[in-house]
């Protein structure tokens, strides 16, 4: 299993200053990818742009995959222009998250094609409900198909597809939905049984991730069996195969540092075979246990 | 003759500029090479001294022009600790103000306030039918963009600087009326900078403002004195700027290579008011632009179209330009 680290912006001044140090924790620890998750303040606060933190991350690490979810709304072309930017600066790293709520699904579905069509490699025309590239408004000099420079880094750009609104859409397309927090491994499962009947064999390219919330304490102590065990279920149940492990939103500097650790040195490496054996798990015990703190109780992922 | 100005107190801040991140047919790049060059660029600019680095956008053209300076400026400031970035410009126009605003925003609140945004209205009309706009909207769409986040920005004492940019009578109006900054075009004589200043000012304080930062833009190349590497310069400064000016300037109705006369003309205001010389004439030149009321120069150091090194001309510069550049005091 891929296990990455949900980072999320707060889009406040000052306080999303510490995100290249966190980003730079998870490529330590060993983490596959983060997925950044753009602030959603109050109506009128204005958004945050994770294509820009994705850029901002990228000369901080070297490895890690950087996801950056967008909310679908946005001009598509914008979003493919800053998409395409992030990726050239992170050198073929950046994966695109689409986000979608349930009652803009036209708006998602537009966006989506606009996206997919403005990062491929051949010139394109849009004509849809809400977007129409290029416009060939009479006065001015336009083109019949346009291409977005440069090209995106990566031969083809990785998209994802989150929220509510977006499994149906994702399917449509052959691209991975993101069962979100609040999708349970039940209703994970049935999504993607339906996934596999619409798409036949096609269904075996797809990774099919899932965000997942990981209840520390505020010292970022965590029961790591228990969200092993959670996930290794999971991944039994519906194929999960890609985590992105949120912490507690507020987690001072030092807590969030110990709980990635935790992550990178107990969690992931049990989840790369399928059944680590008993002496390989009980060496983790003897070796790695002792620099954590146990946590009783503790819960899993939730 | 060795620079022998007094301390730099009566210099204006001098940055670096413009990078694009273009891969032209005369000088190919993969974009990925393109935009690690400016990561390491940023930090070879910052360690010399210099004030900012800046980047400029324009889109759907075959060299890949960077369509998201925003973006850009974050692989700027990232890997540096005191480095300006600046856009010369970013086409606010194009661009719905929320997304210009969240963009520009979210940099500040990653990397503190060290983001410039000069802003442009953008002229190509293959630019603006790309998002579905038609260029006659530009003005009243810049407008309204500023008022919208700038004006906010500037009230709340947050958010990036903002510039605008240009040079013409409703430009000056535009920015001085609000508060803001402006950013000038290399092509302005001495005697057009004087008065498009005051112009600016004037603006300003009629509407009750104090004037706001006063950037420009200027083409910049060291030699070693002599006439001949002078004419050398002038013909690669055109050089550098043929390609462009010839595709997408429209003189006479028609595309700047069409109007070889004109092109040559507009070629020539570039070169014309270049800052051509050893390091240490550049420097006299710019302490003279500190006279004419100019708060920071943008040195155009960069040359996408002919064979230059453009770290040799920051070193060289930055030597004259900073008596101790922190890179050798540390």
């Amino acid at each position: 299993m891929r296990v990455g680290l949900l980072l999320s912006l707060s889009g406040r001044d000052g306080a999303d200053r510490d995100l290249g140090r966190r980003a730079a924790q998870a490529e330590a620890a060993g983490l596959d990818l983060i997925w950044l998750e753009p602030g959603r303040g109050a109506p009128g606060e204005g958004g945050s742009d994770t294509l820009v933190a994705a850029a901002f991350v990228a000369p901080l690490t070297a490895a890690i995959r950087i996801a950056a979810c967008v909310d679908a709304g946005t001009h598509p072309v914008h979003i493919a222009e800053e998409a395409i930017v992030a990726d050239n600066i992170s050198n073929g790293r950046l994966l695109l998250g689409i986000n979608g709520e349930i009652d803009a699904a036209a708006t998602l579905a537009e966006t989506l094609d606009l996206v997919i069509a403005a990062t491929a490699p051949s010139p394109f025309r849009h004509r849809g409900e809400r977007w129409a590239v290029p416009a060939n408004i009479e006065a001015n000099v336009s083109e019949e198909r346009v291409s977005v420079t440069p090209q995106p880094a990566q031969l083809a750009l990785p998209i994802w597809v989150a929220g509510a609104g977006g499994t149906g859409a994702a399917r449509e397309r052959g691209l991975s939905h993101v069962s979100g927090a609040g999708v349970g491994p039940a209703e994970a499962e049935r999504l993607w049984r339906a996934t596999e009947d619409a798409l036949g064999r096609v269904s075996a390219t797809l990774r099919r991730p899932a965000i997942r919330t990981v209840a520390a304490t505020a010292a970022g102590d965590f029961d790591d069996q228990a969200v092993v065990a959670g996930l290794r279920a999971e991944s039994h149940l519906w194929g999960l195969d890609v985590v992105m492990l949120a912490l507690p939103v507020g987690l001072a500097q030092a807590a969030h540092a110990r709980a990635v650790e935790r992550i990178g040195s107990l969690v992931r490496p049990q989840l790369q075979m399928h059944a680590p054996p008993a002496y390989l798990l009980e060496h983790l015990e003897t070796k790695l246990r002792p620099r954590f703190p146990s946590v009783a109780g503790g819960e899993g992922p939730t | 003759m060795p620079w022998a100005r007094a301390p730099s107190w009566d210099m204006p801040d001098v940055g670096v500029g413009l990078w694009t991140m273009r891969s032209t047919a005369a000088r190919p790049i993969h974009a990925a090479a393109a935009y690690s060059e400016l990561a390491r660029d940023a930090l070879h600019a910052e360690a010399l001294g210099f004030h900012s680095l800046w980047l400029a956008e324009h889109h759907f053209w075959y060299d890949g022009w960077c369509p998201a300076p925003v973006a850009a400026a974050a692989a700027v400031l990232s890997p540096t600790s005191t480095l300006k970035a600046g856009t010369g410009v970013h086409l606010l126009p194009l661009w719905d103000p929320s997304t210009a605003a969240a963009a520009a925003e979210t940099l500040v609140a990653l990397a503190g306030e060290r983001l410039y945004l000069g802003v442009g209205l953008g002229y190509r009309d293959e630019e603006f039918d790309g998002f579905g706009l038609s260029r006659r909207t530009r003005g009243r769409r810049m407008d309204a963009a500023l008022d919208e986040i700038a004006v906010r920005w500037n009230q709340e004492g947050r958010g990036p600087r903002v510039l605008v940019g240009g040079f013409s009578a409703a430009a000056m109006t535009r920015a001085g009326t609000r508060g803001l900054g402006i950013f000038l075009p290399f092509s302005l004589t001495r005697v057009k900078l004087a008065t498009t200043i005051g112009r600016y000012r004037e603006a300003a304080h009629e509407a009750g403002q104090t004037p706001g930062m006063v950037g420009m833009l200027k083409y910049a190349w060291v030699t070693d004195g002599s006439s001949r590497q002078r004419e050398a310069a002038e013909r690669l400064i055109a050089a550098s700027a043929l390609e462009y000016s010839g595709c997408w300037f429209e003189l006479n109705g028609r595309s700047g290579f069409a109007e070889p006369e004109l092109l040559a003309r507009q070629l020539s205001l570039a070169t014309a008011n270049a800052l051509i010389g050893t390091p240490g004439d550049i420097a006299e030149e710019i302490a003279q632009l500190d006279d004419a009321g100019v708060d920071l120069v943008v040195l155009q150091v960069t040359r996408d179209d002919v064979s230059a090194d453009h770290l040799h001309t920051m070193e060289a510069i930055a030597g004259a330009l900073f008596p101790s550049p922190p890179a050798l005091s540390t």
